[in-house]
């Protein structure tokens, strides 16, 4: 067989999809999709919360000077964003960063697949594919920076916080809601809409998560079906109409 | 909980042009992203319309990003692994690539048509046997055509890391494709059957 020199060549070679015969923006269902799209309500942008950065920065550069002075200075901050993990590659807020799988969980265990699978690697630590000792710092934007290392100082060394106790509850509790929301819409092969709304309601108001919003999107007569999506950032389980299949 | 109303600093009308102009840009390449890694075209569409409802509610950030295709890849990305884990209907991409084995793509010519059947087999396997992030970039590269800043973008990681975990996805890749065709070809090169290959599994390995 005459080999192809490269494997990524190769594999190009094999795309199952030819992009030329893919429908394009013009056609109506991509017309009728835009339509819709635009002509709901936009929710808040995330610029809207940018503002927010700069106190934030501000408070941690306050605190890192803190800690430089103090060297017994110790604070703990909650976890803002369970879903956002980053793996850093030192021990050092300057190193390679890779984020978790989504899925994993807001804690230093979700990185173990990111040096497993080898996408960090630093043989001064760890060999290749093992996992080194995981320490998680709160990071400036409210998620989780883990770095590798078994020194529990390190946040402080970083002007980090440390994971409040109750900050990862709440973390718990939203992927616990994650994966119940999950499991219901596996529940059925088809959820109406309205019944949907109706339990998802439910299991936020469960959870205490009261404030959270169900958001609708209309129901079309060819999509009679219920799929969600979860964002824990807008706070809001958005229900989206699919076919039944 | 709550959080206050921010107003988007985009209007609504100006919101919606720049919308469109984004939409028709990048439309057929997102569906063509979202089909290459579904199983069914009703869920490609699901997907892709749960992407720009996305898109939509993050137009700032959509807009504003370095390369709005590679952005809308990332979040297609996000909602295709969202929507597995809520159905089984959704395929691999290397389930996608192993159908064309079904597709009436190969040539007349048989021992041409057996040999595509045989590099189609050969490429699936190695696949396979890559970890799900080195699939994904791999694919990104030869797929979608990305260059390591808009792969960076897609997968969450720092541009400087894409050049290593691409290099290192490579490297196991042509190792895959090696122990493959070590295991399908004995020591004079001729391809053995499928019980001899298993027998002579390890040998003829080239270097």
């Amino acid at each position: 067989m005459a080999r192809r020199q490269d494997g990524l060549d190769w594999l190009r070679a094999l795309n199952p999809v030819d992009e030329s015969e893919v429908e394009g923006p013009d056609s109506a269902r991509a017309q009728n999709l835009l339509a819709d799209i635009i002509s709901r309500p936009r929710e808040a942008s995330a610029e809207g919360r940018v503002g927010w950065k700069p106190l934030r920065l501000a408070l941690a550069l306050m605190a890192g000077l803190l800690i430089t002075t103090a060297a017994a200075w110790l604070w703990t901050a909650v976890i803002d964003k369970p879903n956002a993990v980053s793996c850093y590659q030192a021990p050092s807020v300057d190193a390679d960063i890779a984020a978790a799988p989504a899925a994993g969980e807001a804690s230093a265990d979700a990185c173990a697949v990111v040096w497993q699978d080898g996408i960090l690697e630093n043989s001064d630590i760890a060999p290749t594919g093992s996992v080194p000792p995981l320490t998680a710092c709160i990071a400036e934007g409210g998620g989780l920076a883990v770095f590798p290392t078994d020194d529990t100082t390190i946040c402080g060394k970083l002007g980090l916080a440390q994971p409040d106790p109750a900050g990862q509850d709440q973390a718990d509790t939203l992927r616990g809601v994650e994966e119940t929301l999950i499991s219901y819409f596996q529940s059925e092969p088809c959820i109406p809409m309205a019944e949907a709304e109706v339990q998802v309601r439910r299991i936020l108001d469960g959870a205490g998560l009261t404030d959270w919003r169900v958001q609708s999107q209309p129901e079309h007569p060819d999509r009679p079906c219920a799929s969600h999506s979860f964002d824990p950032e807008s706070q809001t389980v958005h229900l989206i109409p699919i076919p039944d299949n | 909980m709550s959080r206050p109303i921010r107003c988007p600093s985009v209007d609504g009308e100006r919101a919606a042009e720049a919308f469109e102009s984004l939409y028709r840009r990048t439309y057929k390449k997102t569906l063509a992203y979202v089909i290459r890694r579904t199983a069914e075209p009703a869920d490609a569409h699901d997907v892709v319309a749960e992407t720009y409802l996305i898109a939509w509610r993050r137009l700032d950030e959509f807009s504003k990003a370095r390369s709005p295709q590679a952005w809308l890849y990332r979040v297609a990305r996000l909602t295709l692994a969202n929507h597995r884990r809520s159905s089984k209907r959704l395929s691999s991409l290397v389930g996608k690539i192993e159908t064309q084995k079904h597709t009436p793509q190969s040539p007349p010519d048989p021992a041409q048509a057996a040999e595509s059947r045989d590099e189609l087999r050969r490429m699936v396997s190695a696949m396979h046997s890559l970890s799900e992030r080195d699939r994904e970039i791999l694919c990104l590269a030869a797929f979608e055509d990305l260059d390591h800043g808009d792969i960076a973008l897609v997968l969450d990681i720092r541009k400087a890391l894409v050049r290593s975990v691409l290099h290192r996805a490579r490297k196991r890749l042509a190792t895959a494709l090696d122990v493959d065709e070590a295991r399908h070809e004995g020591p004079s090169g001729h391809k053995h059957d499928a019980g001899e290959s298993r027998a002579n599994r390890g040998d003829g390995r080239h270097g």
